[in-house]
């Protein structure tokens, strides 16, 4: 047995492994820029936007700050035309349109030259002064190299370039100052369209990057136990995941236990009582039960037994508001309280589900020969059931129970938001919309590790319940 | 058998929970100041979401601020009710010099009652030092950092001490507002170590970049931007009339009103001297009709952004308004309908005017904002009477002259398929269009289906497509959209244009629509430089012409804010200025303390 947990234990890190690789791409990979996201917060809610909002320089500096500028990974194998130094570009739809350019034209080295000619351009440009004589060439000129920056149709690139000729030679002052880079930057588009290769395309090439890179950061601090910082409001993660870990854990593991304490006995009864009215009547009642959406239920009970409109048994939201200094006891039972609607929401759609895996399981053990032997015997019928058939029809529950097990760090996203309270789902979702990575990883990362623990508990139990289940190599 | 015993045990903690539920029941009754029959002078307030964090320098979330803005003091600030600049920790509004070679001399006094909580009064080296930390290059501010690259340096005087002044690079409309809003931070517990004494205001100007390295800039930033100074009640203190009490994670913060506060003494000397609750109590309830059932049941006292349709119900429910006044102050904000001008299907003007009058903003503000806005015709919101301009005409939902409108920039129905077509460039298109708006936002959607269904009928085919806030954001940024739906809030600070509609604003800006040409660069280059009113008047109207002419915002409404507040606070008054009231405030009804 022992040995056998030890090779499970030991199965772990490859899996785990794949895991967070799999979170890491998926993230990376999702739309919206985080970076965009952190900096400019949609301030007055309903999409409404301050009047603040950040510049580029600050944008590149954030970018920096949080190692978006890093290679993701230790190396990339792609065709030959891909960027190996593409991360450095900060400007997300600029690095989209020139990995495209890339594979257009098949150098990788002349689009970068090319976009660097034009960046060099664009800054000197951009220090002519404006008067009026130079204003309104100039303008048309800024807009044309902000069309280059974004657009990898060749035509286009033509067109808006001989643009930019006709308009910076027909001003004195800009030719003045403009030309020399100018000239640089139509070299390079030359040179770009000179060497333009589609042979490249179909050329694997493996690029190293070496340890310098966004995934080996995040998995070597994850590793060593260093969770990282939110990007949202720069506090610890494991500060934040704290915090919250404690109300999903209690809500959970209460909702778990009073789902099983309710739900076995019915599915027992159900069981043995099969065709009965009884059964009927439990089977009814339960799905029932399950057929009621949660956040239906949730507002419903919020609006009729709660304290606003309703008759006032419970209270709505939070978690009490005794402050931190009042004796344990009282905060104990003001949570407590606070904690019955919740609580309900979270565990009145798993009666049914345990219930009928209970059902299921018993119905096949009652059939058994040792049932009728038991009877025979003349037993008593609760000896029967509960010492004989209840042991052996446990096996399906334990499966159950290996797929609720991670479901106690991963929380109740919709009980969270409605009740108020501060918890992992909240926590979690908030995290998702906010491109906040670190936070998702180290979650992602526990639901893994507890999934792969639940499934581990769940094999010992069965060789516990049932002893023909061995997973030692006995002769 | 061992089965049993884990039945027993859970037995027992679901009667530990069954009886905590039982008595629970008692010491509801006793956690007073919840219920509105007790009179009492703590105020709570409610949010949508708990503030992020408490560092009155690197924070980015609006709720955040308006707690802040108890605990730290200001210079100036601006007053609710008069929506003018006051002085707060300044003894008056700044004198204001503009130098020969075109800069700016802001010079400050600040009060003799003004100290920090052990005492000490506050000097001009106070606001040095906070000028200081947001200068420093590793601070985490980058939302903040740009907003006082403008202040080069800083004079102190020998003969007054209470005495400075800001040197600011340029004329700017905006240097009073921001020089007079820094959150004044004592050096005593930000800065224990003296780690930023030995930088001047002018190096941390001038060599960010270097300074970036140095180790005491480094070790200062990294312990200001730790958790101890977002989180730890020891460690967030101003000079305002309130102190963190205590903060429960996503539940509440709680603010206590200081003893022997300096500003006591200067009571009915303006608002910000006006302080009544002994604590303000910020109760997080994430969900809006969990908020909502709280607030009838006196839960908390005041609740703002309640839904339209909530607002209505609630307005004939007995229990609200028995113990609730409602409030509806004009917000400073504005939503609109941006086009995107640069793609050619928008470049006449006439294009975008004809769409103008395809849009029934009457019937959107009756039916979809269900009366709680006003017409809007600008950016400059009315309350800023002086600046704003009574004689921009309107567009009015005409779809008569929508399709005249049309007709004349070449748009008709030439091969008879139902739709509008058109040649522009030497390149034939039909007139298929996106309204792009923020998942989850259902009026925003209504709003797209009713000019969908407009456009339909004069052959425009319109698309409506939500997308995720980050995603919309970074569509919206780079100008890959039709049409979408947007909306701007401002302050009651002179507006700057800048950001959302010079053309230097195009690339990185928030100018997504395009919008823009010399004539109004050259206008928003001189309404920021000019500090006289009446000038910048002349101008700014003038600005508001030219905006509804090239009509590429089409402008709906300027929203109300839904207020509800607890009777027992008499003097609750409501402002145009975010949140729409001030906790601080708020006191108890005289008639009712007696008791």
């Amino acid at each position: 047995m022992f040995k056998y947990i030890v090779k499970r234990l030991l199965i772990f890190i490859p899996t785990l492994f794949a895991i967070s690789l799999l979170t890491f791409v998926i993230s990376i990979n999702a739309p919206g820029d985080p970076v965009e996201t952190m900096l400019n917060q949609n301030v007055g809610g309903d999409g409404m936007s301050g009047e603040k909002l950040a510049n580029e320089q600050t944008y590149i500096d954030k970018r920096h700050e949080l190692g978006f500028d890093l290679p993701l990974f230790y190396f990339s194998f792609t065709n030959a035309t891909f960027p190996d130094t593409l991360h450095r570009i900060p400007k997300k739809a600029h690095r989209e349109n020139l990995q495209r350019m890339s594979y257009e034209y098949g150098e990788w080295n002349n689009v970068s030259a090319y976009y660097h000619s034009l960046r060099a351009f664009e800054d000197e440009i951009f220090t002519i002064e404006i008067n009026d004589k130079t204003s309104s060439d100039l303008r048309k000129i800024k807009d044309a190299i902000s069309v280059l920056y974004i657009n990898y149709d060749s035509d286009k690139t033509e067109s808006t370039i001989q643009n930019i000729e006709f308009d910076l030679f027909k001003n004195k002052k800009i030719k003045k100052y403009g030309a020399k880079k100018y000239y640089d930057f139509l070299n390079a588009y030359t040179h770009m369209n000179l060497y333009k290769s589609s042979t490249n395309r179909y050329i694997p090439k493996l690029v190293w990057y070496g340890l310098e890179n966004q995934y080996h950061r995040w998995i070597w601090a994850f590793v060593q136990g260093d969770f990282g910082i939110s990007f949202k409001d720069k506090r610890p993660v494991s500060s934040k995941v704290f915090d919250a870990l404690k109300w999903s854990m209690i809500l959970s593991v209460l909702s778990i236990i009073m789902a099983y304490l309710v739900a076995i006995p019915l599915g027992v009864r159900s069981a043995v009582d099969k065709g009965k009215w009884s059964e009927k009547l439990i089977t009814t009642g339960l799905f029932l039960l399950y057929s009621l959406p949660n956040f239906w239920v949730a507002t419903m009970l919020i609006r009729y037994l709660g304290d606003g409109n309703g008759i006032g048994w419970f209270p709505t939201f939070g978690l009490g508001s005794l402050p931190a200094t009042a004796p344990y006891w009282d905060r104990f039972f003001e949570t407590g309280y606070h904690l019955v609607l919740p609580l309900f929401c979270l565990t009145y759609a798993s009666f049914a589900f345990i219930s009928r895996q209970m059902r299921g399981g018993m119905l096949n053990v009652l059939e058994m020969d040792y049932i009728r032997t038991a009877r025979a015997k003349g037993l008593k019928e609760k000896v029967v059931i509960w010492k004989h058939a209840f042991r052996n029809s446990l096996i399906p529950i334990i499966t159950l129970f290996a797929s609720i097990f991670p479901l106690a760090i991963s929380g109740s996203f919709v009980i969270e938001i409605i009740f108020s309270i501060p918890g992992m789902g909240k926590l979690t979702l908030e995290a998702i919309f906010a491109r906040d990575y670190p936070i998702v990883f180290t979650v992602l990362m526990f639901t893994a590790m507890l999934t792969l623990v639940g499934n581990l508990v769940a094999d010992v139990l069965y060789a516990y319940v049932d002893p023909r289940i061995s997973f030692s190599n006995k002769k | 058998m061992k089965i049993k015993h884990l039945t027993v045990y859970s037995a027992i903690i679901i009667t530990a929970s069954l009886t905590l539920i039982s008595c629970g029941g008692g010491s509801s009754s006793s956690s007073d100041a919840n219920t509105p029959e007790n009179v009492s002078d703590i105020v709570i307030g409610h949010e949508l979401s708990d503030a992020q964090m408490l560092n009155p320098i690197n924070y980015s979330d609006a709720g955040a601020g308006y707690i802040l803005k108890n605990m730290f003091y200001p210079l100036l600030s601006i007053d609710f009710n008069t929506l003018e600049l006051v002085p707060v920790v300044a003894e008056a509004r700044p004198e204001i010099e503009i130098t020969e070679d075109g800069k700016m001399n802001i010079t400050f006094k600040i009060r003799k009652e003004a100290t920090w909580d052990d005492g000490t009064p506050i000097t001009p080296k106070d606001v040095e030092f906070t000028l200081k930390v947001i200068k420093n290059p590793k601070v985490d501010n980058v939302n903040n950092k740009p907003y006082f690259e403008f202040i080069e340096d800083m004079v102190f005087y020998d003969d007054d001490p209470q005495k400075f002044t800001f040197k600011c690079k340029d004329v700017y409309i905006l240097a009073e507002v921001q020089a007079g809003d820094l959150a004044l931070l004592p050096r005593s517990i930000y800065d224990p170590k003296n780690l930023m004494d030995e930088f001047t205001i002018k190096q941390l100007s001038e060599n960010q970049s270097e300074l970036a390295t140095n180790e005491k800039i480094v070790e200062f930033a990294t312990d200001f931007n730790s958790e101890k100074y977002q989180r730890d009640k020891e460690s967030i203190v101003g000079c305002g009339p309130y102190e963190l009490e205590e903060w429960q994670t996503g539940q509440k913060i709680v603010l206590k009103k200081k003893e022997n506060w300096w500003g006591d003494k200067l009571a009915g000397q303006g608002m910000f001297f006006d302080i009544n609750p002994s604590k303000i109590v910020y109760q997080t309830i994430n969900d809006q009709t969990t908020a909502k059932e709280a607030l009838i049941a006196g839960s908390v006292d005041v609740m703002r952004g309640i839904k339209a349709k909530d607002f209505q119900g609630l307005l004939k429910n007995d229990k609200f308004l028995n113990n609730f006044k409602s409030h509806t102050p004009p917000q400073m904000a504005y939503s609109y309908l941006g086009l995107n001008v640069r793609k050619p299907k928008f470049s006449d003007k006439r294009t975008r005017k004809a769409i103008a009058h395809l849009i029934d903003v009457d019937k959107i503000i009756e039916k979809i904002a269900l009366g709680y806005g006003t017409r809007a015709v600008g950016p400059i919101h009315p309350k800023k009477e002086k600046q704003f301009n009574n004689n921009v005409k309107m567009y009015d939902y005409n779809p008569e002259k929508a399709k005249a409108l049309l007709a004349e920039a070449g748009w008709t129905d030439s091969d008879g398929d139902g739709i509008l077509d058109n040649t522009i460039d030497g390149e034939k298109m039909k007139f298929e269009m996106s309204y792009l708006y923020n998942q989850g936002n259902d009026s925003r959607k209504a709003v797209g289906l009713m000019f969908q269904e407009e456009a339909r009928k004069i052959g425009i085919v319109v698309t409506v497509v939500s997308q995720d806030w980050s995603i919309f954001l970074e569509n919206t940024k780079q100008h890959d959209f039709d049409m979408y739906y947007g909306a701007w809030v401002s302050s009651p600070i002179p507006n700057d244009h800048k950001q959302i509609y010079h053309t230097a604003s195009y690339n990185g800006g928030s100018n997504y629509t395009g919008f823009g040409n010399d004539e109004t660069d050259a206008l928003i280059d001189a309404i920021r430089v000019e500090i006289d009113e009446d000038k910048r008047a002349v101008l700014n109207y003038k600005f508001q012409e030219i905006l509804n002419d090239e009509c590429s915002y089409i402008y709906l409404y300027y929203p109300k804010e839904r207020i509800g507040i607890h009777k027992r606070f008499d003097n609750a008054e409501t402002t145009a200025m975010r949140p729409g009231y001030r906790l601080s405030g708020f006191s108890v009804k005289s008639t009712n303390a007696a008791q």
